[in-house]
């Protein structure tokens, strides 16, 4: 089960730049299942920082996403390691770089990716209210944000919750996500020059390079 | 039995850094000779059966032994010899006398793989499981040399935090999701954490010429487990762990080293476990951190 959600909750991560909504006309479920729609593509850089108690500053990691409906994504981490997982009719791979060669990586968590393949149809379109895993809600304010819980104890212990930020000066777009472990351990993807509904090839969401 | 005393450093198959360089004897020799399959010039009676041919000289009036007993403890000493032969596979690798004036140079370059202050070091890992499937995964170590105490996180690359340790007094689990769970990982990683990072020891049992021809040190560690730490001719520089039946249970090994302690890339290897399994460490962020 918790390998299960552990998948799920990295997956939760990529979901977020489909998720498409109008920081202005967010007005529930139906308005972000409508900015789904008319998505055709997402491009965009992202950093990502991890806070830790551990650590003096922030672990900061880097790369790019891609996103084709109707289930094809791309996630690379450029920096400080290489990593590229894409999903394409169903199928998910993931490759390592290591010196200067990728490798594709084959343990057990990639069967879990396939798993949650079906979460991601539906966050991609909007059913946050009907999702078995998380409860969401709206937080309402000057910069509102979809907060996701874990339904489910056994979730709780790894994840308390999930905060997805829209941009205020770019409508339909993901501004921010933070993934909270705990009070002194969470993540935050900040995602920057995102374009929108270009024609992207095929070849980027089955071959590594 | 024959009047002579094989020395403890002999017998284990390094040499003592006190005693300098040692001199073969001829009864330091033949059982090592033996158990390592390379007998040489010694008589295979003599060999065999040295208890009954030293009789006639301590028991001159002795009388003649018969043949069926010498048979029957022949054949026990084979059994021995061979015993000895097999468990030579798992014997600590011998070290060669080097010239005592090499002393602190090859001490000094046994020290170089370890730590020796406080350092927060992230790396990125890749573990190679049975069957060569590989995982990648950043890890943080918070290490205190001085006090052999640490932490360390093992996160995946999209910051989910999979396993979190303490060692102090004890070794603390602050988190571990499967399949981390299990008490063994959290021992096993420390043993990783403290065998690549932080000294075996002050003063080595012994040191010398490793068989590969590299500087080794020798280090002996509590409950009869031994660490070697040997620089390579090439710079490459290697720790292994020996376990308490002196077989090999892991290996780093550290291809290069520019820094003291920061080992640019390291590979840890357990030999003894199974299953086996492999970790490669790239270093990432190396931050000395004040007391």
């Amino acid at each position: 089960m918790i390998p299960r959600m552990t998948g799920l909750l990295f997956v939760l991560l990529l979901l977020v730049p489909p998720v498409s909504i109008r920081a202005e006309g967010w007005k529930g479920w139906e308005s972000f299942r409508e900015a789904s729609r008319r998505v055709t593509s997402i491009e965009s850089s992202f950093v990502q920082k991890k806070t830790l108690s551990i650590l003096a500053k922030p672990f900061v990691s880097s790369g790019r996403f891609f996103y084709q409906p109707p289930g094809s994504l791309r996630w690379e981490y450029e920096h400080p390691v290489r990593s590229v997982l894409m999903m394409h009719d169903g199928n998910v791979k993931r490759y390592l770089m290591e010196k200067n060669a990728w490798r594709e990586d084959a343990s057990a968590a990639l069967p879990a990716m396939q798993t949650v393949l079906n979460e991601i149809v539906s966050w991609q379109q909007g059913r946050f209210d009907a999702d078995p895993h998380f409860q969401a809600s709206l937080v309402e304010g000057p910069e509102p944000k979809v907060v996701l819980v874990p339904r489910e104890a056994s979730w709780r212990k790894v994840i308390r919750q999930i905060e997805l930020a829209p941009s205020q000066e770019q409508a339909g777009v993901i501004r921010s996500v933070r993934m909270v472990e705990d009070e002194r351990t969470f993540t935050v993807l900040e995602f920057g020059k995102v374009r929108l509904n270009r024609p992207l090839p095929a070849s980027l969401f089955v071959n590594v390079e | 039995m024959n009047g002579c005393t094989k020395s403890p450093d002999a017998a284990f198959g390094f040499v003592s850094r006190r005693c300098g360089a040692r001199q073969s004897t001829p009864c330091s020799s033949r059982f090592a000779r033996l158990a390592r399959g390379t007998g040489g010039a010694v008589p295979a009676r003599e060999a065999l059966c040295p208890l009954y041919t030293a009789l006639p000289t301590l028991k001159p009036a002795a009388p003649p032994v018969p043949e069926a007993s010498c048979r029957r403890f022949r054949r026990f000493v084979l059994l021995a010899a061979l015993f000895l032969v097999l468990s030579g596979c798992a014997a600590l690798p011998t070290l060669k006398p080097l010239d005592p004036s090499l002393e602190p140079a090859v001490l000094e370059a046994c020290r170089r793989p370890f730590l020796t202050e406080k350092y927060r070091l992230v790396h990125a890992l890749t573990a190679v499981m049975p069957g060569g499937r590989e995982g990648q995964a950043i890890g943080i170590l918070l290490a205190d040399p001085a006090n052999r105490i640490f932490r360390s996180v093992l996160m995946t690359i999209e910051g989910v935090v999979l396993f979190d340790i303490e060692s102090g007094k004890v070794l603390a689990v602050n988190r571990a999701v499967p399949p981390f769970e299990a008490p063994a990982f959290a021992q096993r990683m420390a043993e990783d954490v403290s065998l690549a990072f932080f000294s075996p020891g002050g003063e080595p049992l012994a040191w010398g010429r490793d068989e590969g021809g590299g500087v080794a040190c020798r280090f002996a560690r509590p409950g009869g487990e031994v660490v070697d730490v040997i620089k390579s001719e090439d710079g490459a520089m290697e720790i292994r762990l020996y376990g308490a039946g002196q077989e090999l249970r892991k290996k780093v090994s550290i291809p290069h080293l520019e820094r003291p302690g920061l080992a640019e890339e390291l590979e840890i290897r357990g030999t003894a476990w199974w299953p086996s399994y492999g970790l490669r460490m790239r270093l990432i962020e190396a931050e000395p951190v004040g007391p």
